[in-house]
């Protein structure tokens, strides 16, 4: 990717993991959105590795994605002899090269745990550096970083952003992270740019009969990759829980954004064909477009053992559609008891069958609670409320000691 | 290679690990030691704790102990993996070649079918054990390794009625070549290993001396359903059985990622009170004797030893349809069969063992009775070595000797 010449030397380089359409980078990409529309903060920015939102971030700011700094030919050819520790070695040289002239940039602010590792490219770091991380991981996510990531995370970060309360409390009791130096800030959403895009009816009910569901029938969904801490396997217990009980009317529960290579993914769909749900349960692939998935959802289900905050719930939640997740997950904060959607034990799947039957044979609970929670969303998960109180925040840490 | 006689048979090995498969070939190899005078040698692709019980019984080579010669160390330390790869494919080519005219290959355990590619092609008869169903046969098993599977092989031992089935459904295998032979355990051999230290695990994990305990056995990983033990300890949290129920899962690798995420479940949920798991152990029976009832949650499982094991010590079964085990279980008769995922069904038969130990005692004692009657090496091994003997025969038939 080339980098254009900027005028003025950066304030702050934002590092990000990749550009998927998903939480972090989402987030992170309406915010500097926000800081290109509402202030003259000079800004870069670079990606571990590219994605389908590369474009987005290249209108706002340059940018720099490591995976495309040109591939040497002596590291292709180290490479396919396997020296895989020289090849890395030339690799980063070269990334480094591609960092010399932000070396020198006196804020690195790292979104999300991972993204750490660009702190290293950039050299020694001049006296006045600052490094801001934002938490987006919990513990296993932590934990599938590897040690040596984790060390560097609490030895180069000076200020943390926290995804949730819960996030929050790990690093302050579980990493010893002087609580002073964590700050919570919750994830935010473009509100105005969703509301622009409303899925219309046709879109609604092409999706409905994509997976065979009849006018009448109530939609449980969730969304997420099939990986064991989303808990698909969690969500199919719901729906065999849910099967066996009486129903007032059909139940279909699905799960968005299963990709179907994925061998997580084949096994759900074993499981799902051997207990004879494949009527009711519809795995589908992750799309651009979601909203209307999201649009025919009755209940939306957060199943993740652990989660910081997903932006999709808040999407959802824009909908009008209640949710309900387990404790240890940022949703337990968002729903509170009752008022935009329900929190239930750790685990506990027939707590959770139970919250959503009633969800589901009460239309006005339903419409009551979904209203509150888009409202919710609007107020307080609008870039137009987060941004400034997390610019705020940037401002005070970067100033001059 | 040491031996007087030139091998009739070679028998390959998957690993040494202490688990089903190579536990079964273990008991066969021993009682044809003891037996008969066939002449027969062992491969196996990986070593393991059971390594020195296979060096007693036969000449045995083990691959994997070629990445400890010092030509492939030196390879490695100077990062030239290709080349330490290559060596090692070379001298395993060489370690086999004694082999190449042996007129039976025995593969034990799909995996153990790339011996067929170190042996190069030669006039054989060759023999697959299967002790995988379709998930372990299509996700976890290399393309090229499934091609010689169904290929190269001449006749299949299968472990049960549902391995028999799905390689004929799902995989085209002529019905008449495949041979069901369940699994067998050493009756005497195990009894005698009994130490009757229940009371000190109990003691040891804090179970009070009036708690009833379920237990399961197996690797903490999906397909062995310890999320579904888990959730089946949710679903005792609702019931009231006058005294504690505590849950033991045996076999869990504490470095293993499954584990972790039990580890993490079980905390989050609040359940280490009541839920123990405890990694691969060398005298299980101790383990077992704890138990009250032995729960099989695997997703799929062909026939798991360990099940016999317990029956053994008069252990009533609780598990899915879509094990081998439901075979033996039958309806009530030594064990009970529940629809696969149905956790709350599960739940109820446990309940209903525990409330009433006459019918405990029985169920067990039937499953006592048939485990020593059906499924002792003195049974089952003559049987299998009645094949064994005719395909041998049929291999020196009209053309040879």
């Amino acid at each position: 990717m080339m980098r254009r010449r900027v005028e003025r030397s950066p304030d702050v380089l934002f590092a990000g993991h990749d550009a998927t359409r998903t939480g972090a980078p989402l987030m992170l990409l309406y915010f500097l959105r926000w800081l290109r529309d509402n202030t003259d903060l000079a800004f870069e920015i670079v990606l571990v590795d590219g994605g389908p939102l590369v474009d987005d971030f290249a209108e706002v700011a340059p940018v720099t994605v490591l995976a495309d700094v040109e591939e040497a030919m002596t590291s292709r050819w180290l490479d396919r002899l396997r020296l895989r520790k020289a090849a890395t070695a030339v690799r980063t040289r070269r990334q480094r090269a591609a960092l010399e002239a932000l070396r020198r940039v006196p804020t690195v602010y790292c979104n999300s745990s991972s993204c750490i590792s660009v702190v290293p490219l950039l050299g020694p770091a001049p006296p006045d550096r600052v490094v801001i991380t934002h938490v987006h991981e919990m513990e296993a996510g932590f934990r599938s970083m590897g040690p040596a990531v984790v060390e560097l995370v609490f030895s180069v970060t000076d200020w943390f952003v926290a995804a949730s309360e819960r996030v929050r409390t790990l690093l302050i009791e579980r990493y010893d992270a002087d609580p002073d130096h964590v700050v919570r800030h919750y994830e935010f959403i473009d509100v105005a740019a969703m509301a622009g895009e409303p899925p219309s009816v046709a879109d609604i009910a092409a999706a409905r009969e994509a997976c065979g569901i009849p006018e009448g029938a109530a939609v449980v969904g969730a969304v997420g990759v099939t990986q064991w801490r989303k808990g698909p396997d969690l969500f199919l217990l719901l729906a065999h829980l849910m099967g066996r009980r009486e129903q007032g009317r059909e139940v279909h529960f699905v799960w968005l954004g299963a990709d179907p290579d994925a061998d997580e993914t084949r096994s759900l769909l074993s499981d799902i064909a051997r207990t004879g749900l494949g009527e009711r349960v519809h795995l589908v692939a992750p799309e651009r477009a979601p909203a209307r998935w999201f649009a025919l959802f009755d209940v939306f289900v957060l199943t993740s053992r652990e989660d910081p905050f997903p932006l999709v719930c808040l999407e959802s939640s824009l909908m009008g559609t209640p949710i309900v997740c387990f404790d240890n997950t940022g949703m337990a904060e968002f729903v509170g008891d009752g008022d935009c959607g329900y929190m239930v034990d750790y685990i506990d799947v027939e707590a959770m069958a139970d919250r959503v039957t009633s969800l589901l044979d009460d239309h006005d609970l339903r419409r009551e609670v979904g209203e509150r929670a888009a409202r919710r969303v609007r107020d307080e998960f609008d870039v137009s409320a987060g941004a400034p109180a997390l610019y705020r925040d940037l401002e005070r840490w970067r100033m001059p000691r | 290679m040491p031996s007087r006689r030139r091998p009739e048979v070679l028998f390959v090995g998957h690993e040494a690990t202490r688990t089903g498969a190579p536990l079964m070939l273990l008991y066969f190899l021993r009682w044809l030691r003891a037996n008969t005078d066939l002449e027969f040698a062992v491969v196996l692709l990986d070593g393991g704790p059971l390594v020195d019980d296979y060096a007693e019984v036969a000449p045995l080579r083990v691959l994997a102990d070629l990445r400890r010669s010092r030509v492939s160390r030196i390879l490695e330390r100077y990062h030239l993996r290709q080349f330490a790869g290559l060596y090692r494919s070379v001298m395993a080519r060489r370690w086999c070649a004694p082999f190449r005219a042996t007129p039976l290959v025995y593969c034990n355990s799909i995996t153990s079918i790339r011996i067929l590619s170190l042996l190069g092609g030669h006039e054989r008869t060759v023999v697959s054990h299967v002790h995988e169903l379709e998930l372990a046969i299509s996700v976890q098993t290399p393309p090229a390794d499934r091609d010689r599977l169904l290929h190269d092989v001449d006749w299949y031992v299968a472990a049960s009625d549902l391995v028999k089935d799905n390689l004929v459904s799902n995989h085209e295998v002529d019905p008449d070549r495949i041979v069901r032979h369940y699994e067998f355990i050493e009756v005497e051999a195990f009894v005698d290993a009994v130490p009757g230290h229940g009371t000190d695990l109990r003691a040891a994990l804090a179970i009070p001396a009036d708690a009833a305990v379920i237990g399961a056995v197996g690797v903490a990983e999906s397909r062995k359903g310890p999320d579904l033990f888990l959730a089946l300890a949710m679903a005792f949290r609702r019931r009231d059985l006058g005294r504690p129920v505590h849950f033991v899962w045996v076999g869990a690798d504490p470095a293993g990622e499954g584990t972790q995420w039990m580890a993490h479940d079980i905390d989050k949920a609040g359940l280490g009170d009541i839920v123990h798991v405890v990694g691969s152990q060398a005298a299980p029976a101790a383990w077992f004797e704890l138990f009250d009832v032995l729960t099989l949650t695997s997703r799929e499982d062909p026939f798991p030893l360990v099940c016999l094991e317990s029956s053994l010590l008069g252990t009533p079964i609780v598990c899915f349809d879509n094990t081998g085990m439901a075979e033996f279980a039958g309806d009530g008769e030594c064990g009970f069969v529940v629809p696969y995922l149905d956790v709350h069904v599960m739940a109820d038969r446990v309940e209903g063992l525990l409330r009433d130990p006459d019918l405990s005692a029985a169920v067990g004692a039937r499953a006592s009775a048939r485990v020593r009657a059906r499924h002792d090496a003195s049974y089952g091994a003559p049987r299998l070595y009645g094949d064994l003997e005719a395909w041998l025969r049929g291999e020196e038939g009209p053309g040879g000797g």
